[in-house]
């Protein structure tokens, strides 16, 4: 391999197929006096020589019609194949040994960065870890701990490019590392954490809950606290002001004479002298919670977080959103969120991990700043999932602390996110158009910053949230050669 | 003092010199009204004149001949000049075509040669060492197309044999095969020849040129009454299509047989021959080729040395 070119951080390197260099490798460039830099390739092409293409098709078109004998020497001709064949490596620089400067073009010696080092590089081996994947040469990535402590996640990418399956394997980390974890499941698919492929139940078994609104998930007024209710009327259900100022008096009341209950505050309401107005804005709205069967009477039926996110070893609270309708939706995560920070908040409960799957679908306006702010200073740490990164503010984007990027093909969601990352555009649409199924490119805390091409490793998970087909692959179908070398 | 004296005597010596060339160059009597003129600040432009000569424009009537048409075309190029001489690469090639139809190529190259003191006579050894390059390159050239000419001329019979060029007999032709050892054998084994030029610089042939350009039939002659030092066969300017181009024309025997031979057995792209035209295009080097060759002599051995250009050294 040999130094060609520099400009601003882009090197480009001229090397031989033999060389084996693809797109996310790492290449150390090391001369005298100590200079060093790592470069990592975003881009794969031919060094065009001039002329060249002229000869590829002269050489088709006359060889094509016409019988020929050639006779030249067999050294010209290795040669030759060997300058068609000629690769220029386009590299971006991520970090010098020595600030800004750079190596001789002529002496410098060039190699690919072992995976090892690059691993030595990212990972601080004080915390614990888990694997998440491999990088190049089938090397483990592992993520430590750290990295995803406090931090603000987004994982994207177009649908089936393995967005959830790297949300999974997170969680099946962070639940193995004793972490409390929140998981708003839009296409009820978290539900095969707990089972094998065959479907028998795994190790995570006891560690994973599925919560089911209006059945397993259903909470009395007094659990919640006027607080979380008031936020799901106002926010969700939009009471208006003056009749909330209203409800609250009704809720103090029935408080102090220990009537806290959905029925008790309906009828009250009915009877009490009050704006008519005012008192059906309430009651339609306390109807609407009844029918969602979110609330109920008895305290025995009513979900407690606290002693589930108390215990000792991790768990996973799965808040099955898939069958609801976007209302009850939206009140369901007001809900949890609600009375969540609150016990955060009174520090009744450690900190939580939140993953979000396609929040923008029930997550209110005022929420997505709450996040990246108040919430994360109280122990929510979240990580969204989507496959439509523009549908995420860009206020919390941009403070994000780590992203994984699945193959994306719309340019217009791959000019966003190179928008929004730290490293150049460049490297974003080249790295991320070729990736292929189950590949993503991780940026920020858990690459220190260092681009990384990662594939997610395959889990013992029974996959759900599959798209429901109509046609079915006929039992014996034979792949041709083609299809299964690109496999 | 004195130093002044001399000086005005040498000005105003060298100003009476300079009065008397003033009247012999006296450009007020060059006169070029109504010529005709194509500035030579673009390669390889042909002129075309307008003019008013009568010619003998002959139709030649062909018959459907189905042959062989062997054409054969070289490069050589200038890789370096070493310490001893001058290296140099060439390829040729040779393209076979038959009813219309180009059928098969022999290329042969590239391969490297390096005139020096020991494979040059005194004569063309310091031609080449005054740098007599183009020379020497036509050295190379006729060779190599003699091998292959003289290849054709002894393997084909009742063929037509295409040189890109004229049917001169050069100052640089080959001992052992020249072109009337060629011409020769190609007699004995009923071979035609013809060689096409697609440039002259014959100016009598430029000036006649537009007269066939102007004519829509073909094909067109005009026979040249030209001596034997300007060829070892019979010239003509010929248009072979209609929208061709009119070329300069060597042709040895009948002509209308080597015409009817090449008309039914090539194709023609502006009235130049498909064959000559492969052969061209499988000679050349490109860029590519000649970064190649570079390495070959360096893979050969050759050390390179550092250069200077002395032109922006001093001016």
């Amino acid at each position: 391999m040999k130094l060609l070119n520099k400009s601003d951080d882009e090197v480009s390197i001229l090397c031989l197929p033999k060389e084996n260099l693809a797109k996310g490798d790492y290449l150390l460039i090391e001369g005298e006096e100590n200079k060093a830099m790592i470069v990592q390739v975003y881009d794969l092409s031919y060094y065009n020589l001039s002329g060249f293409e002229e000869d590829i098709i002269r050489e088709e078109v006359i060889m094509n019609i016409l019988q020929g004998v050639e006779k030249s020497s067999p050294l010209f001709s290795n040669i030759t194949e060997t300058l068609k064949d000629l690769i220029l490596a386009k590299c971006k620089i991520r970090n010098y040994r020595r600030i800004n400067c750079i190596p001789s073009r002529s002496k410098a010696t060039i190699r690919k960065l072992q995976p090892k080092e690059l691993d030595d590089l990212i990972n601080d081996k004080n915390f614990d870890s888990f694997l998440v994947g491999y990088l190049y040469e089938k090397y483990p990535y592992h993520i430590t701990l750290d990295k995803l402590d406090g931090s603000l996640n987004l994982i994207t990418g177009k649908k089936g490019s393995g967005k959830s399956h790297l949300a999974k394997v997170l969680i099946s980390g962070l639940l193995r590392a004793g972490a409390k974890v929140i998981i708003f499941d839009l296409n009820n698919e978290y539900s095969g954490l707990v089972s094998e492929k065959d479907e028998q139940p795994n190790e995570q078994y006891q560690k994973v809950l599925l919560l089911e609104p209006g059945k397993s998930l259903r909470f009395t007024f007094e659990y919640l606290g006027l607080k979380s209710v008031c936020d799901v009327l106002q926010n969700i259900l939009e009471l208006p002001t003056i009749s909330l100022r209203e409800f609250i008096r009704i809720w103090e009341y029935l408080e102090q004479r220990n009537l806290l209950t959905l029925y008790d505050f309906i009828n009250f309401t009915k009877e009490t002298r009050l704006n008519d107005f005012i008192k059906e804005a309430i009651i339609s709205r306390l109807h609407t919670l009844l029918l969602s069967n979110l609330i109920t009477e008895r305290n025995s039926l009513s979900f407690e977080f606290e002693d589930l996110l108390n215990k000792e070893e991790g768990i996973a609270l799965i808040f099955s959103l898939a069958s609801l309708n976007p209302l009850y939706r939206k009140m369901v995560v007001e809900l949890a969120l609600s009375k969540l920070t609150d016990l955060l908040e009174k520090n009744l409960i450690p900190p939580l991990f939140l993953f979000a799957e396609e929040a923008h679908l029930y997550l209110r306006e005022t929420y997505w700043d709450d996040m990246v702010t108040r919430m994360r200073h109280f122990g929510i740490f979240t990580t969204f999932i989507t496959n439509q990164p523009k549908a995420i503010k860009e206020s919390i984007l941009k403070q994000l602390d780590n992203l994984f990027i699945f193959k994306l093909v719309n340019t217009s969601d791959i000019d966003f996110l190179s928008n929004i990352c730290n490293i150049d555009s460049d490297s974003i649409r080249a790295l991320v158009k070729d990736l292929r199924l189950g590949e993503c490119l991780a940026l920020g805390k858990v690459s220190k910053e260092l681009p990384l091409l990662i594939s997610v490793i395959d889990t013992p998970f029974k996959a759900m949230g599959e798209t429901k087909l109509f046609f079915k692959k006929r039992p014996f179908s034979q792949k041709l050669n083609i299809s299964s070398s690109f496999a | 003092m004195n130093l002044e004296l001399n000086l005005t005597h040498i000005v105003s010596k060298l100003n009476d010199e300079l009065a008397q060339f003033e009247k012999e160059w006296d450009e007020r009597n060059l006169e070029l009204k109504a010529y005709q003129l194509v500035f030579e600040d673009k390669d390889d432009l042909t002129p075309y004149f307008n003019s008013d000569e009568k010619v003998d424009m002959q139709h030649v009537n062909t018959i459907n001949l189905k042959a062989w048409i062997g054409a054969v075309d070289s490069t050589c190029i200038l890789l370096a000049t070493t310490n001893k001489g001058l290296l140099f690469a060439f390829r040729a090639c040779v393209v076979l075509s038959y009813s219309g139809k180009p059928r098969a190529f022999l290329r042969l190259g590239p391969y490297l040669i390096h005139l020096n003191s020991n494979n040059l006579d005194n004569m063309n050894y310091l031609l080449s060492l005054n740098g007599e390059k183009n020379l020497m390159n036509q050295v190379i050239r006729i060779r190599i197309e003699r091998i292959l000419q003289k290849l054709l001329a002894t393997n084909l019979k009742n063929s037509l044999i295409l040189i890109d060029g004229s049917l001169r007999y050069s100052v640089v032709e080959p001992k052992p095969f020249n072109l009337k050892d060629i011409i020769e054998i190609s007699k004995e084994r009923d071979n035609h020849i013809i060689a096409i030029s697609k440039k002259t610089i014959i100016k009598n042939i430029q000036n006649l040129t537009s007269k066939l350009f102007e004519c829509k039939d073909a094909p067109l002659i005009i026979p040249l009454s030209l001596n034997g030092e300007v060829s070892l066969g019979h010239i003509t300017i010929t248009k072979f299509t209609r929208d061709g181009i009119p070329l300069r024309v060597d042709y040895q025997n009948s002509l209308k047989l080597a015409l009817s031979m090449l008309l039914s057995n090539d194709s023609f792209n502006f009235g130049y021959p498909e064959s000559l035209s492969l052969a061209h295009r499988l000679s050349i080097f490109n860029a590519l080729e000649i970064s190649s060759l570079k390495c070959y002599v360096k893979a050969k051995g050759a050390i390179e040395v550092p250069s200077y250009n002395f032109r922006t050294l001093v001016l």
